[in-house]
């Protein structure tokens, strides 16, 4: 007989004195709050870890008390419960989630990296790009982490079918387009070390025909100020191999580094703000190998020649993010953030975007727009009229140009009622792109749309 | 354009946040802000796509945010 089944606290009940410990067998992060009066002690292992390893944890409990750490037992003096669970017991020992651990702790663990997740999940999404300049991308995506203690695992994977004939291609480098597959997954690991403070590493892979990278970081975060703020530093560095189709002999290298740092303010029990910037180095081989620069003699519209795109090979990019994320009402989110963005090209750029959700019964509405602004980098030309001269930095890069972009999108989520922490999404954003200098391609729209499954726990 | 006045901009910017957590939010009151609407990216593998069309289309990167962006509830 399970004698916790009788002496556990109904949901929203005040414990005034030392619960059975059989009651917070199984709780996970967040799962569970309770009330205790205060000074109560609670002798119960109030962490899955803990009680992993046969160890009981005593508690006390004060008035006012700091939160307890990710995988421990919420609980303060005073207050409302959130929600309560019941007694659970089911732990890490589940076959179903050892069985997900080993599949995805085995990467996580040969590229020595530890991490930061936030919750249990898995998903899946088919996304799906498709543009008026003959651009065509089926992505397939999947990802999931768990929890085991203080220890979390996540990983991910996509591939992307691309089909492209773009102006771009079709001017440049192939007249009929190409078709391409490009494969990419990830793993990360991570560790509470308890009181806020988490460190976890992560390992990115993306193979296609004319592009092999490797990307590695490490990310550290601590809450402060009675964990009103959470700090987060990450550094991070990759490698690539830049090649040409049709071209064996040609591979080039590309490097990148890269830092941020992040603050996160809780400002209300219904407000966070997060300031970020994120620098990043990038060196080597920057141009594309497939991109050809026009070259015309001064004053002439004639085309007299066309040279290989050659850009600086080092750029140092700053970006400075502002978010506010808001409950607006019991069933209505809200985001809205702003970044500046400049780099040593000369590149500067603005970016406003919004976000809105609303829950009715269990489907969930989200709303996005997205606004885009950037001014051209200093050597970008539409028209390079210096012949018999070649500019020694020359691109013909839109990209790289003035340009500006518009998006709106609609996301539907149901929570599937017989399938507790299932969900099921379709969404469709729409991009308008509007090139103000480019002599090939004033404007482009893509519709991209999402179907997606997940689980959460 | 020079790197040192914009590292100190950015610290700037990322101490902006700091100053402005005045009010401590008690921990039973942080219920919406562990909310998964409240979260950058609610679906994370459509916002994994997402944010690759937006660095192949755009000239500008970074600034998204690092995961485990807190509340200090989790």
């Amino acid at each position: 007989m399970r004698k916790a089944a009788k002496a556990c606290p109904a949901a929203g009940a005040a414990v005034t004195s030392t619960p059975n410990p059989h009651c917070f067998a199984g709780y996970r992060k967040g799962l569970a709050v309770v009330d205790f009066r205060p000074g109560t002690w609670l002798n119960a292992g109030v962490s899955p870890h803990a009680r992993g390893k046969g160890r009981r944890t005593p508690l006390k409990l004060e008035a006012n008390p700091v939160p307890l750490t990710r995988n421990q037992l919420r609980v303060s003096g005073t207050g409302t419960p959130l929600h309560w669970r019941g007694p659970r017991g089911v732990g890490w020992r589940s076959p179903v989630k050892l069985l997900i651990l080993l599949a995805i702790i085995a990467p996580t663990l040969s590229t020595l990296s530890l991490p930061i997740a936030a919750e249990e999940r898995a998903g899946s999404a088919l996304f799906v790009y498709t543009d008026s300049d003959n651009v065509t991308v089926w992505k397939p995506v999947a990802s999931g982490s768990v929890d085991v203690g203080h220890a979390t695992a996540t990983a991910h994977w996509s591939t992307d079918f691309i089909s492209a004939a773009s102006v771009d291609m079709v001017s440049a480098a192939s007249p009929h387009g190409y078709h391409e597959i490009r494969n990419e997954a990830g793993a990360n690991g991570g560790w509470d070390f308890g009181g806020g403070k988490r460190l976890s590493g992560s390992w990115t892979v993306s193979d296609e025909p004319d592009f092999r990278s490797q990307s590695f970081g490490f990310t550290g975060s601590w809450e402060f100020w009675a964990r009103r703020v959470t700090a987060i530093v990450g550094a991070g560095a990759s490698v690539a191999d830049v090649g040409r189709a049709g071209d064996a002999g040609f591979w080039r290298n590309r490097g990148g580094e890269q830092a941020s740092a992040q603050a996160s303010t809780v400002l209300s029990p219904t407000a966070v703000l997060d300031t970020v910037w994120t620098v990043t180095r990038a060196s080597g081989y920057l141009s594309s190998p497939y991109r050809f620069v026009r070259l015309y003699e001064p004053g002439s519209n004639v085309q007299e020649t066309a040279v290989a795109e050659q850009v600086p090979n080092q750029r140092w990019r700053h970006a400075a993010t502002v978010r506010l994320r808001q409950r607006l009402s019991r069933a209505v989110f809200g985001l809205v953030d702003y970044r500046f963005y400049a780099d040593t090209w000369g590149v500067v750029a603005h970016t406003l975007s919004a976000r809105a959700s609303w829950t009715h019964g269990v489907w969930t509405t989200s709303i996005d727009v997205r606004g885009y602004a950037q001014g051209r980098a200093d050597f970008y030309q539409s028209h390079y009229d210096t012949l018999p001269q070649a500019p020694q930095w020359r691109t013909a890069d839109k990209e790289l140009g003035p340009m500006w972009t518009a998006l709106g999108g609609l996301h539907m989520e149901w929570q599937i009622p017989q399938l507790p922490g299932m969900h099921i999404g379709v969404g469709a954003d729409t991009l308008y792109m509007r090139y103000l200098d480019h002599p090939f391609l004033r404007e482009r729209t893509a519709l991209m749309t999402t179907v997606d499954l997940g689980w959460l726990r | 354009m020079s790197v040192k006045p914009l590292a100190i901009v950015a610290f700037l910017w990322v101490s902006m946040g700091l100053l402005t957590s005045c009010a401590a939010t008690p921990v039973l009151q942080r219920g919406s802000i562990v909310d998964r609407r409240m979260q950058l990216t609610p679906q994370p593998e459509r916002g994994m796509a997402r944010n690759h069309v937006f660095s192949v289309r755009e000239g500008a990167q970074g600034g998204e945010g690092l995961s485990g962006g807190g509340c200090g509830c989790d």
